[in-house]
């Protein structure tokens, strides 16, 4: 019986190839399936709990930043090009889906931030944090997904079955807003500069991305929103809900695999880092 | 037998750096290297780096359990968070076998918000357990930490010890093959503690067990041996635990005399009549053996307005243990005061059967008929007990032992 024993050594030696095998990385988001749940089931509820709007909260700062365009072009205070069809859906949509894309970039350091004090005295699989983070994601886009439905339904009677094709467009942006967060994890956890980086250039993006106004026809602008690479996730996840042609789609599944590699690299990195950024800030 | 050795730890050292702004900057560059070679010298301090633990060796078997003292900061809880995995050595190895059960943070991942039922389930995830575990032991957990009807309530209503009695009961469900705990059993009440020590008196014949604690009496009853780390270094390590706890004991500096009372009677002077040399000594450097006499000349100062007074002195050992105290209202009629303002007592306590310790007297003079304080003076004066063997008790009595024909 004594020899069925598990033996773990530490020792200073360290990364090596190990730490990319797949399958490793595979046992562990398994083994850490139940806390993941645990941890997003926890955090859901207590925000429930002591929340009179609840999932309210979900989905409304994009519609709030949505409905403030909405506003400004229906006033004809700020002037945007006419080729869209039914600005209102056009904006929503791309707030919605920027607002997820920068969530989904933030929310696993968040995660592990949260936990830092408990990760820093327990050893449990770290991947429970990706997990829950993901899972928060993925229940605060639901939300949101079900608000812009009905409201497409109500408002522009564009929905068709075909705009359902949004949802895993949107889940493959979700997962690159994602991937690049786990890479940073490392860095936002060691110094805030990262962290209050991130919150302007959220900002400044916004605006250099078609998301409250279309992609430019040509010029200097054209060129440059067609380098960036949120671009392509924003425009294509909305013509999708919108039953448009997506002419954006090579892009966008290049920037997917891109970000599936990002994602491998940062989650060996996230495995490899803990204990450096644990003896460090941990407590 | 040497298949027997669930914790290995072989030459374990570990840096930390002084600095925070350069810490994270070394940490960032870690980060950064992590990919390639690692830390290219790591026997080499960088600038404001220090050893925080340094060469830790000792094995561990399944059935013993090693207390570990030191000062604060003295490295135990580093040495724990590497046992555990948290952060790696710098130097030398650590192999563990089995699985790990730690009671470092007892409650961790509660939400105050919740009940502690939901509870319940967030610390057992965060513990390792799965849901079914938690589902089978549920009511075991609910029995164990006495909460009874409150389950159902916010944890952020529960006082700090029905927390730790909640953390403890779902923690006291491992069945580890490795234990690791961490000073956890400071708070809650008497008969709380006792049954947390008590059920790791269940879980210790099949552990390795590594237990972090001030608490001396805790170390002497839990522990096989003890290891003593000052500044990251091991001082003492050995079986003989009394031993151990005598040197921790004795790195302590004795505090200084404390003087309280009305002031009326003042304490000029104290003496200790040494053994060794047969004379009075004012300092701290009496030495007696078992069943010596402490005889003590003390002179005292009166004021005009005492009218009879009382004499005491207690003894206390490092560990502020009350363990001797004697008077003269035992035996006596109060000392009356005859107009003299300086007048000189001499006490014999004899037969002293203390153990081998650094001992404090607390000496006063009391009224006898309010029981105000004329004086007390804290730590008047110190002597040192050696007696035949070395113990945690209180008393080292030699006795008669003879074999009855």
């Amino acid at each position: 019986m004594e020899n069925k024993l598990k033996e773990t050594v530490y020792h200073p030696t360290h990364a090596d190839v190990k730490v990319f095998a797949l399958g490793n990385m595979y046992r562990d988001l398994l083994l850490s399936r139940f806390l993941g749940r645990q941890l997003f089931v926890r955090d859901t509820l207590a925000t429930f709990r002591q929340s009179l709007l609840g999932l309210f909260w979900a989905f409304i700062p994009p519609f709030f930043t949505a409905s403030v365009w909405i506003f400004l072009t229906l006033f004809n205070l700020v002037k945007v090009n006419n080729t869209v069809e039914n600005y209102p859906v056009f904006v929503l949509c791309g707030t919605i889906m920027f607002q997820t894309f920068f969530e989904a970039l933030k929310a696993p350091t968040e995660a592990v931030m949260n936990g830092r004090s408990m990760m820093s005295k327990l050893k449990f699989p770290r991947e429970a944090f990706l997990i829950s983070a993901f899972y928060r994601m993925l229940f605060n886009f639901l939300a949101r997904f079900v608000a812009l439905v009905l409201l497409l339904v109500v408002f522009s009677n564009s929905f068709s079955w075909n705009s359902l094709l949004f949802i895993p467009a949107a889940l493959a942006l979700i997962l690159c807003g994602f991937s690049i967060g786990v890479l940073l994890i490392p860095f936002q956890m060691l110094y805030e500069d990262f962290g209050r980086f991130l919150a302007i250039a959220s900002q400044v993006v916004m605006y250099i991305t078609p998301v409250v106004y279309p992609m430019p026809e040509s010029g200097r602008l054209y060129h440059f929103m067609l380098w960036n690479p949120i671009t392509p996730l924003i425009t294509v996840t909305r013509d999708l809900l919108t039953g448009q042609y997506p002419t954006m789609w090579p892009q966008f599944t290049a920037i997917m695999l891109c970000s599936l590699l990002i994602l491998w690299i940062g989650w060996a990195m996230y495995r490899i880092t803990m204990p450096i950024i644990i003896e460090r800030i941990g407590s | 037998m040497k298949d027997d050795i669930l914790i290995k730890c072989d030459k374990v050292s570990k840096k930390f750096c002084k600095d925070f702004k350069r810490s994270l900057w070394y940490g960032f560059k870690d980060v950064c290297s992590s990919f390639t070679r690692g830390n290219p010298n790591p026997e080499r301090l960088r600038k404001d780096e220090f050893w925080a633990l340094k060469d830790i060796s000792f094995e561990l078997r399944r059935g013993e359990c090693l207390g570990l003292i030191g000062h604060n900061g003295a490295g135990k809880s580093t040495l724990l968070k590497m046992l555990t995995g948290l952060i790696k050595p710098d130097e030398g190895s650590i192999t563990m076998r089995g699985r790990i059960g730690t009671m470092i943070e007892l409650g961790a991942g509660f939400n105050p918000i919740l009940t502690g039922r939901e509870n319940i389930y967030n610390n057992g995830a965060v513990l390792g357990f799965s849901k079914e575990e938690i589902d089978d032991k549920f009511q075991q957990i609910v029995a164990f930490s006495e909460i009874g009807e409150f389950i159902d309530s916010p944890v952020q209503n529960y006082s700090s010890g029905m927390k730790v009695r909640l953390g403890f009961a779902v923690a006291a469900q491992m069945e580890p093959d490795v234990l690791l705990v961490d000073e956890v059993l400071a708070v809650g009440d008497l008969g709380f503690v006792i049954k947390c020590l008590n059920r790791m008196g269940e879980l210790i014949p099949n552990t390795a067990t590594i237990f972090v604690s001030h608490s001396m009496p805790m170390i002497s009853r839990i522990c096989s041996q003890v290891l003593l780390m000052d500044k990251g270094k091991t001082l003492f390590h050995s079986n003989d635990i009394a031993e151990g706890i005598a040197k921790y004991i004795n790195m302590f500096e004795s505090p200084q005399r404390i003087n309280q009372g009305s002031g009326e009677i003042e304490l000029a002077s104290i003496a200790i009549h040494d053994p060794r040399t047969g004379r009075m000594v004012q300092d701290d450097s009496a030495v007696l053996t078992t069943y010596d006499d402490l005889d003590m000349e003390v002179t005292v100062k009166i004021a005009p307005s005492v009218g009879t007074f009382h004499l005491f002195l207690t003894t206390f050992d490092a560990q502020l243990r009350e363990v001797m105290s004697s008077g003269s209202n035992i035996n006596g009629a109060a000392f009356v005061n005859n107009g003299t303002e300086v007048r000189k007592f001499q006490i014999k306590i004899p037969h002293q059967v203390l153990a081998t310790a650094k001992y404090s007297i607390t000496f006063g003079a009391t009224n006898p008929d309010t029981k105000a304080f004329y004086c007390r003076v804290t730590n008047s004066i110190y002597f040192t007990m050696k007696a035949g063997a070395a113990t945690w008790a209180c008393s080292v009595i030699p006795g008669e032992w003879k074999e009855q024909n």
